[in-house]
């Protein structure tokens, strides 16, 4: 017999998991909570053999839990959570066990299978280590995600910048490379134009030609030729033309963001 | 478990985690993978970092640190049952950036082919860099394996637009 604790804050997730395992003859909810704070007295008042708990890989109050159990008394742990993401993938050829909401029976089934196999097999020691290894990648996780900003690779000079790509004003192709301009500042990156506008799908980005791409953010002045191409001044001071083939791009664009052109 | 959490990270990486890190998170994590390491050969291993506060604003591969100090765990620990020692440093010269990690290991214990983990590294180094960067492993002498990264010093965009050193 297996004395289960969950841990969840959405009341329904804690129910679907109450009812799976209601009908696990060796399993026994001996407790279910919404918030780590008594969860965690609760499990270090009584430890149970199984622990189902939700983690939100943003938000590391499920981790913070996970670290903060005895490693004496360490129970199973089934991490439960609704982020299919890469970490959490990565986990199967790890040493932990995970259930993505949502799941089915058969899911779960297997993940019991598991569990069980594992109580058998290892001992506290090992199932620590193995935790402490998946807790550092979750912690690592965490904070790539609070800082995944994306970022591009270039040089100026011969010195090598990563740039973040919104400061970037504008992208335009030189042969073999990509120039990106940054305030009054040039940077050549040696991927093509279509590897920079995939990168820079997060900045409002606007292609005025066939080799040239302008973060519109950065728009600080616009002008039009007598033959009607745009001219338009960025932040940092550089001005660049329309070509004829994208004016109707350009206009329709600027008439969106309702930039009056002068 | 050494084995088993390399294979996460690969994967991990494979899964196109952003490609580059602050050199300090990066060191911080194999920091945090030593220490686990430490705990399970605690009576064996020690560890001597730099000092993470000193660590310069730079910006270095993902994970590109991994595979050397994994390396010098499982190399470092192979085929005997003494005491090892591993350092890791970064030291930055004039237009270059030189990630150090160090195991002693036992007289006349022989070191066997590189791994994948390491032809990684070096693929790696030479996909973003080209021929800027180098990677070398090998004995600095009779008790010491030595494997290090040389690759050029990338440091963040001047945020001002003003781009004078």
């Amino acid at each position: 017999m297996m004395d289960v604790v969950i841990v969840d804050d959405e009341p329904t997730a804690r129910r679907t998991l109450r009812e799976c395992c209601s009908r696990e003859s060796d399993l026994r909810v001996i407790g279910e909570y919404g918030d780590s704070r008594s969860a965690l007295d609760a499990i270090r008042a009584q430890p149970p053999q199984l622990l189902f708990l939700d983690i939100q890989i943003d938000s590391l109050s499920g981790v913070a839990l996970a670290r903060a159990l005895n490693p004496q008394t360490l129970p199973l742990i089934v991490f439960v959570t609704a982020y299919d993401h890469y970490a959490l993938e990565a986990f199967d050829v790890s040493a932990v066990d995970y259930l993505l909401k949502p799941f089915d029976d058969d899911r779960f089934s297997r993940t019991l299978a598991r569990v069980r196999r594992r109580r058998e097999a290892e001992s506290v020691a090992e199932r620590y280590v193995a935790l402490s290894s998946v807790l550092v990648q979750m912690e690592r996780s965490a904070r790539v995600l609070s800082d995944a900003r994306p970022r591009l690779l270039a040089e100026s000079g011969s010195r090598m910048h990563m740039l973040d790509i919104a400061q970037v004003e504008l992208v335009e192709a030189d042969r073999n490379y990509v120039k990106l301009t940054v305030g009054r500042d040039v940077y050549l990156t040696r991927s093509t134009l279509q590897q920079a506008e995939k990168s820079l799908q997060s900045q409002p980005m606007l292609r005025i030609s066939r080799s040239c791409i302008v973060n519109i953010s950065f728009v600080r002045e616009v002008s039009r030729t007598p033959r009607g191409d745009f001219i338009l001044v960025l932040a940092g001071g550089t001005t660049i033309t329309s070509s004829e083939g994208f004016r109707d791009t350009v206009r329709e664009y600027l008439d969106h963001l309702k930039i009056k052109s002068t | 478990m050494v084995v088993q959490l390399g294979d996460v990270l690969r994967r991990l990486l494979a899964a196109g985690e952003r490609d580059f890190s602050r050199l300090s998170d990066e060191l911080e994590f194999v920091r945090l993978y030593l220490e686990l390491q430490q705990n399970r050969f605690s009576d064996r291993l020690t560890i001597r970092m730099i000092d993470l506060d000193a660590v310069p604003p730079l910006w270095v591969p993902s994970l590109i640190l991994q595979p050397l100090a994994e390396n010098a765990v499982v190399h470092g620990l192979a085929g005997h049952a003494g005491a090892v020692q591993i350092r890791v440093e970064a030291v930055t010269y004039d237009d270059c950036l030189a990630l150090r990690v160090v195991n002693t290991i036992a007289p006349g214990v022989t070191v066997g082919l590189e791994g994948i983990g390491l032809r990684n590294v070096r693929e790696r180094l030479a996909l973003q860099f080209g021929d800027r960067a180098t990677f070398h492993a090998g004995a600095a002498d009779a008790r010491s394996w030595v494997a290090e990264i040389r690759m050029p010093l990338v440091r963040d965009a001047a945020e001002s637009g003003c781009n004078t050193h």
